[in-house]
Protein backbone atom coordinates (compact mmCIF):
# COMPACT_ATOMS: atom_id res chain seq x y z
CA UNK A 1 0.00 0.00 0.00
CA UNK A 2 1.47 3.43 -0.85
CA UNK A 3 2.52 5.48 2.15
CA UNK A 4 -0.13 8.19 1.70
CA UNK A 5 -2.99 5.63 1.50
CA UNK A 6 -1.72 4.00 4.68
CA UNK A 7 -1.78 7.36 6.45
CA UNK A 8 -5.32 8.08 5.25
CA UNK A 9 -6.48 4.60 6.31
CA UNK A 10 -4.94 5.11 9.76
CA UNK A 11 -6.56 8.52 10.10
CA UNK A 12 -9.98 7.18 9.05
CA UNK A 13 -9.78 4.19 11.38
CA UNK A 14 -8.81 6.48 14.28
CA UNK A 15 -11.76 8.72 13.44
CA UNK A 16 -14.04 5.67 13.31
CA UNK A 17 -12.82 4.43 16.70
CA UNK A 18 -13.20 7.92 18.17
CA UNK A 19 -16.74 8.39 16.89
CA UNK A 20 -17.81 4.82 17.71
CA UNK A 21 -17.08 5.30 21.41
CA UNK A 22 -20.26 5.80 23.37
CA UNK A 23 -20.15 6.58 27.05
CA UNK A 24 -21.63 3.83 29.21
CA UNK A 25 -23.40 4.64 32.49
CA UNK A 26 -20.77 4.57 35.21
CA UNK A 27 -22.99 4.63 38.27
CA UNK A 28 -26.52 4.21 39.48
CA UNK A 29 -28.18 7.56 40.21
CA UNK A 30 -30.67 8.36 42.98
CA UNK A 31 -30.68 4.87 44.50
CA UNK A 32 -33.28 4.03 47.08
CA UNK A 33 -34.72 0.93 48.65
CA UNK A 34 -37.96 0.05 50.38
CA UNK A 35 -38.14 -2.94 52.64
CA UNK A 36 -41.52 -4.57 53.03
CA UNK A 37 -42.69 -7.48 55.14
CA UNK A 38 -45.49 -9.76 54.03
CA UNK A 39 -47.16 -12.51 55.95
CA UNK A 40 -47.93 -15.51 53.75
CA UNK A 41 -49.70 -17.95 56.02
CA UNK A 42 -47.24 -18.72 58.76
CA UNK A 43 -44.30 -17.57 56.68
CA UNK A 44 -42.79 -14.08 56.86
CA UNK A 45 -41.51 -12.83 53.53
CA UNK A 46 -39.12 -9.90 53.28
CA UNK A 47 -39.27 -7.89 50.06
CA UNK A 48 -36.92 -5.19 48.83
CA UNK A 49 -38.07 -2.75 46.15
CA UNK A 50 -34.97 -1.15 44.73
CA UNK A 51 -35.01 1.86 42.40
CA UNK A 52 -32.33 3.91 40.71
CA UNK A 53 -31.70 5.44 37.31
CA UNK A 54 -29.02 4.86 34.70
CA UNK A 55 -28.14 7.91 32.64
CA UNK A 56 -27.47 7.79 28.92
CA UNK A 57 -25.30 10.86 28.34
CA UNK A 58 -24.78 10.20 24.65
CA UNK A 59 -26.39 12.37 22.03
CA UNK A 60 -26.79 9.75 19.32
CA UNK A 61 -26.50 6.32 20.93
CA UNK A 62 -29.41 4.48 22.48
CA UNK A 63 -28.89 1.62 24.92
CA UNK A 64 -30.98 -1.50 24.50
CA UNK A 65 -31.41 -4.49 26.82
CA UNK A 66 -29.20 -3.13 29.55
CA UNK A 67 -28.57 -5.67 32.28
CA UNK A 68 -26.25 -6.08 35.22
CA UNK A 69 -26.16 -6.09 38.95
CA UNK A 70 -26.43 -3.36 41.56
CA UNK A 71 -24.52 -4.36 44.66
CA UNK A 72 -25.70 -2.80 47.89
CA UNK A 73 -22.83 -2.64 50.35
CA UNK A 74 -22.37 -1.47 53.91
CA UNK A 75 -19.92 1.28 54.82
CA UNK A 76 -17.09 -1.28 55.17
CA UNK A 77 -17.72 -2.55 51.65
CA UNK A 78 -19.35 -5.85 52.65
CA UNK A 79 -21.97 -7.03 50.19
CA UNK A 80 -25.46 -6.89 51.67
CA UNK A 81 -27.61 -7.53 48.64
CA UNK A 82 -26.98 -8.04 44.92
CA UNK A 83 -29.86 -6.75 42.79
CA UNK A 84 -29.90 -8.09 39.24
CA UNK A 85 -31.70 -5.77 36.84
CA UNK A 86 -32.71 -5.26 33.23
CA UNK A 87 -33.77 -2.10 31.45
CA UNK A 88 -35.18 -2.48 27.96
CA UNK A 89 -34.37 0.92 26.44
CA UNK A 90 -32.49 4.05 27.44
CA UNK A 91 -32.73 6.72 24.75
CA UNK A 92 -30.09 9.47 24.38
CA UNK A 93 -30.13 12.06 27.19
CA UNK A 94 -32.64 9.91 29.06
CA UNK A 95 -32.38 8.17 32.39
CA UNK A 96 -33.52 4.55 32.36
CA UNK A 97 -35.40 3.60 35.50
CA UNK A 98 -34.36 0.45 37.30
CA UNK A 99 -37.26 -0.85 39.33
CA UNK A 100 -36.50 -4.22 40.79
CA UNK A 101 -38.30 -6.30 43.40
CA UNK A 102 -36.25 -8.87 45.27
CA UNK A 103 -37.45 -11.42 47.79
CA UNK A 104 -34.90 -11.54 50.55
CA UNK A 105 -33.58 -14.43 52.56
CA UNK A 106 -33.99 -13.83 56.27
CA UNK A 107 -30.23 -13.42 56.73
CA UNK A 108 -30.11 -10.83 53.92
CA UNK A 109 -33.12 -8.99 55.32
CA UNK A 110 -31.72 -8.85 58.85
CA UNK A 111 -28.34 -7.50 57.68
CA UNK A 112 -29.99 -4.98 55.37
CA UNK A 113 -32.48 -3.73 57.95
CA UNK A 114 -29.72 -3.44 60.54
CA UNK A 115 -27.63 -1.37 58.14
CA UNK A 116 -30.58 0.83 57.15
CA UNK A 117 -31.70 1.17 60.76
CA UNK A 118 -35.12 -0.29 60.05
CA UNK A 119 -37.08 -2.12 62.67
CA UNK A 120 -39.35 -4.94 61.41
CA UNK A 121 -41.84 -4.16 64.16
CA UNK A 122 -42.18 -0.57 62.99
CA UNK A 123 -42.78 -1.72 59.39
CA UNK A 124 -45.43 -4.19 60.53
CA UNK A 125 -47.13 -1.56 62.69
CA UNK A 126 -47.04 0.96 59.84
CA UNK A 127 -44.90 3.34 61.87
CA UNK A 128 -42.09 3.17 59.29
CA UNK A 129 -42.58 2.83 55.54
CA UNK A 130 -39.24 1.03 55.25
CA UNK A 131 -38.08 3.36 52.47
CA UNK A 132 -34.54 4.72 52.57
CA UNK A 133 -32.37 6.63 50.13
CA UNK A 134 -28.95 5.04 49.63
CA UNK A 135 -25.62 6.83 49.53
CA UNK A 136 -23.43 6.50 46.45
CA UNK A 137 -20.74 4.78 48.53
CA UNK A 138 -23.17 1.98 49.35
CA UNK A 139 -23.96 1.26 45.71
CA UNK A 140 -21.89 -0.44 43.05
CA UNK A 141 -22.89 -0.96 39.45
CA UNK A 142 -21.39 -4.24 38.31
CA UNK A 143 -21.31 -6.33 35.15
CA UNK A 144 -23.21 -3.84 33.03
CA UNK A 145 -24.00 -5.22 29.59
CA UNK A 146 -25.91 -3.35 26.94
CA UNK A 147 -26.43 -3.07 23.22
CA UNK A 148 -25.49 0.23 21.66
CA UNK A 149 -27.57 1.36 18.75
CA UNK A 150 -27.41 4.51 16.66
CA UNK A 151 -30.56 6.51 17.43
CA UNK A 152 -31.26 7.39 13.79
CA UNK A 153 -31.12 3.71 12.72
CA UNK A 154 -33.38 2.85 15.63
CA UNK A 155 -35.94 5.56 14.87
CA UNK A 156 -35.98 4.74 11.16
CA UNK A 157 -37.34 1.29 11.99
CA UNK A 158 -40.23 2.72 13.97
CA UNK B 1 21.44 28.00 8.74
CA UNK B 2 19.03 30.05 6.65
CA UNK B 3 15.36 29.38 7.18
CA UNK B 4 13.48 28.93 3.94
CA UNK B 5 10.71 31.52 4.32
CA UNK B 6 8.99 30.56 1.08
CA UNK B 7 8.35 26.99 2.23
CA UNK B 8 6.93 28.23 5.52
CA UNK B 9 4.69 30.69 3.69
CA UNK B 10 3.47 28.03 1.25
CA UNK B 11 2.51 25.84 4.21
CA UNK B 12 0.90 28.89 5.83
CA UNK B 13 -1.21 29.34 2.68
CA UNK B 14 -2.03 25.69 2.00
CA UNK B 15 -3.07 24.54 5.49
CA UNK B 16 -5.86 27.06 6.18
CA UNK B 17 -6.90 26.90 2.53
CA UNK B 18 -7.40 23.13 2.74
CA UNK B 19 -9.30 23.48 6.01
CA UNK B 20 -11.43 26.29 4.51
CA UNK B 21 -12.32 24.14 1.49
CA UNK B 22 -13.37 21.17 3.64
CA UNK B 23 -15.43 23.34 6.02
CA UNK B 24 -17.01 25.25 3.13
CA UNK B 25 -17.96 21.99 1.40
CA UNK B 26 -19.60 20.62 4.58
CA UNK B 27 -21.48 23.87 5.18
CA UNK B 28 -22.57 24.18 1.54
CA UNK B 29 -23.91 20.61 1.63
CA UNK B 30 -26.05 21.55 4.62
CA UNK B 31 -27.18 24.91 3.21
CA UNK B 32 -27.96 23.86 -0.33
CA UNK B 33 -28.81 20.19 -0.04
CA UNK B 34 -30.01 19.18 3.44
CA UNK B 35 -31.87 22.32 4.52
CA UNK B 36 -34.04 22.71 1.34
CA UNK B 37 -34.85 18.98 1.64
CA UNK B 38 -35.94 19.42 5.25
CA UNK B 39 -38.03 22.50 4.39
CA UNK B 40 -39.83 20.41 1.77
CA UNK B 41 -40.43 17.58 4.25
CA UNK B 42 -41.73 20.08 6.83
CA UNK B 43 -44.30 21.40 4.39
CA UNK B 44 -46.38 18.23 4.60
CA UNK B 45 -47.86 16.81 7.83
CA UNK B 46 -47.19 13.30 6.49
CA UNK B 47 -43.43 13.75 6.30
CA UNK B 48 -42.75 15.39 9.65
CA UNK B 49 -41.16 12.22 10.99
CA UNK B 50 -38.82 12.07 7.97
CA UNK B 51 -37.93 15.72 8.56
CA UNK B 52 -37.09 14.89 12.17
CA UNK B 53 -34.89 11.98 11.13
CA UNK B 54 -32.99 14.31 8.79
CA UNK B 55 -32.62 16.88 11.56
CA UNK B 56 -31.61 14.27 14.14
CA UNK B 57 -28.22 14.04 12.41
CA UNK B 58 -26.61 17.28 13.57
CA UNK B 59 -24.65 19.65 11.39
CA UNK B 60 -20.90 19.47 12.04
CA UNK B 61 -20.83 22.82 13.87
CA UNK B 62 -24.17 22.43 15.61
CA UNK B 63 -23.75 19.13 17.42
CA UNK B 64 -26.18 17.94 20.03
CA UNK B 65 -23.48 17.26 22.62
CA UNK B 66 -22.73 20.59 24.21
CA UNK B 67 -25.44 22.81 25.55
CA UNK B 68 -25.61 26.45 26.36
CA UNK B 69 -28.67 28.27 27.67
CA UNK B 70 -29.99 28.92 24.14
CA UNK B 71 -29.59 25.25 23.28
CA UNK B 72 -31.88 24.01 26.05
CA UNK B 73 -34.93 24.23 23.81
CA UNK B 74 -33.22 22.04 21.23
CA UNK B 75 -32.13 19.59 23.93
CA UNK B 76 -35.68 19.19 25.24
CA UNK B 77 -37.04 18.94 21.70
CA UNK B 78 -34.72 16.04 20.89
CA UNK B 79 -35.60 14.18 24.08
CA UNK B 80 -39.28 14.70 23.41
CA UNK B 81 -39.27 13.63 19.76
CA UNK B 82 -36.91 10.67 20.29
CA UNK B 83 -39.46 9.35 22.75
CA UNK B 84 -42.44 10.11 20.54
CA UNK B 85 -40.97 8.49 17.46
CA UNK B 86 -39.47 5.51 19.32
CA UNK B 87 -42.77 4.61 20.95
CA UNK B 88 -44.61 5.06 17.66
CA UNK B 89 -46.60 8.16 18.60
CA UNK B 90 -45.50 10.16 15.53
CA UNK B 91 -45.22 13.93 15.24
CA UNK B 92 -48.30 16.15 15.13
CA UNK B 93 -48.57 19.15 12.73
CA UNK B 94 -48.87 21.57 15.66
CA UNK B 95 -45.44 20.41 16.82
CA UNK B 96 -43.81 21.65 13.61
CA UNK B 97 -42.36 24.82 15.27
CA UNK B 98 -40.16 22.57 17.40
CA UNK B 99 -38.78 20.93 14.28
CA UNK B 100 -38.14 24.40 12.86
CA UNK B 101 -36.11 25.08 16.00
CA UNK B 102 -33.84 22.17 15.06
CA UNK B 103 -33.62 23.47 11.50
CA UNK B 104 -32.61 26.89 12.84
CA UNK B 105 -29.81 25.27 14.83
CA UNK B 106 -28.62 23.39 11.75
CA UNK B 107 -28.70 26.62 9.74
CA UNK B 108 -26.76 28.46 12.47
CA UNK B 109 -24.16 25.67 12.42
CA UNK B 110 -23.81 25.89 8.64
CA UNK B 111 -23.45 29.68 8.80
CA UNK B 112 -20.78 29.33 11.47
CA UNK B 113 -18.99 26.96 9.08
CA UNK B 114 -19.21 29.52 6.25
CA UNK B 115 -17.81 32.27 8.49
CA UNK B 116 -15.00 29.98 9.70
CA UNK B 117 -14.15 29.10 6.09
CA UNK B 118 -14.04 32.80 5.17
CA UNK B 119 -11.75 33.52 8.11
CA UNK B 120 -9.39 30.71 7.11
CA UNK B 121 -9.47 31.95 3.52
CA UNK B 122 -8.47 35.39 4.77
CA UNK B 123 -5.54 33.85 6.67
CA UNK B 124 -4.54 32.06 3.48
CA UNK B 125 -4.76 35.29 1.45
CA UNK B 126 -2.55 37.00 4.02
CA UNK B 127 -0.02 34.23 3.52
CA UNK B 128 -0.24 34.67 -0.25
CA UNK B 129 0.42 38.40 0.07
CA UNK B 130 3.41 37.70 2.33
CA UNK B 131 4.73 35.17 -0.21
CA UNK B 132 4.32 37.67 -3.05
CA UNK B 133 6.27 40.26 -1.06
CA UNK B 134 8.96 37.67 -0.27
CA UNK B 135 9.27 36.59 -3.92
CA UNK B 136 9.39 40.20 -5.09
CA UNK B 137 11.99 41.07 -2.45
CA UNK B 138 14.26 38.13 -3.33
CA UNK B 139 13.93 38.97 -7.06
CA UNK B 140 15.19 42.51 -6.48
CA UNK B 141 18.32 41.34 -4.61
Amino acid sequence: MPRISRKIALLLSMLLIFTACAKKPEKANSPSIKIGIEKRGTETVYIADFTCTLKNENDSTAFLNASGKINIKDNSGNLLLPVPFTVKTILPFEAGVVLQRVELKESEAVALMQFLDISPEKILSGEDTGARPLEDVNIELAGLKLEKKDIIDLLKKK
Amino acid sequence: MKINDKKILVAFIATPLAAALIIAAVSAWSLFRVEPGVVKLLSSPDTLKDAYLELREPQLFAGYKNWDREGNGVFNTIRFFDNRVFYGAGIRPEEKPYLELLLERRHAGAMLGVKTALFLLLVSVMGAVALAVEVKGSGQK
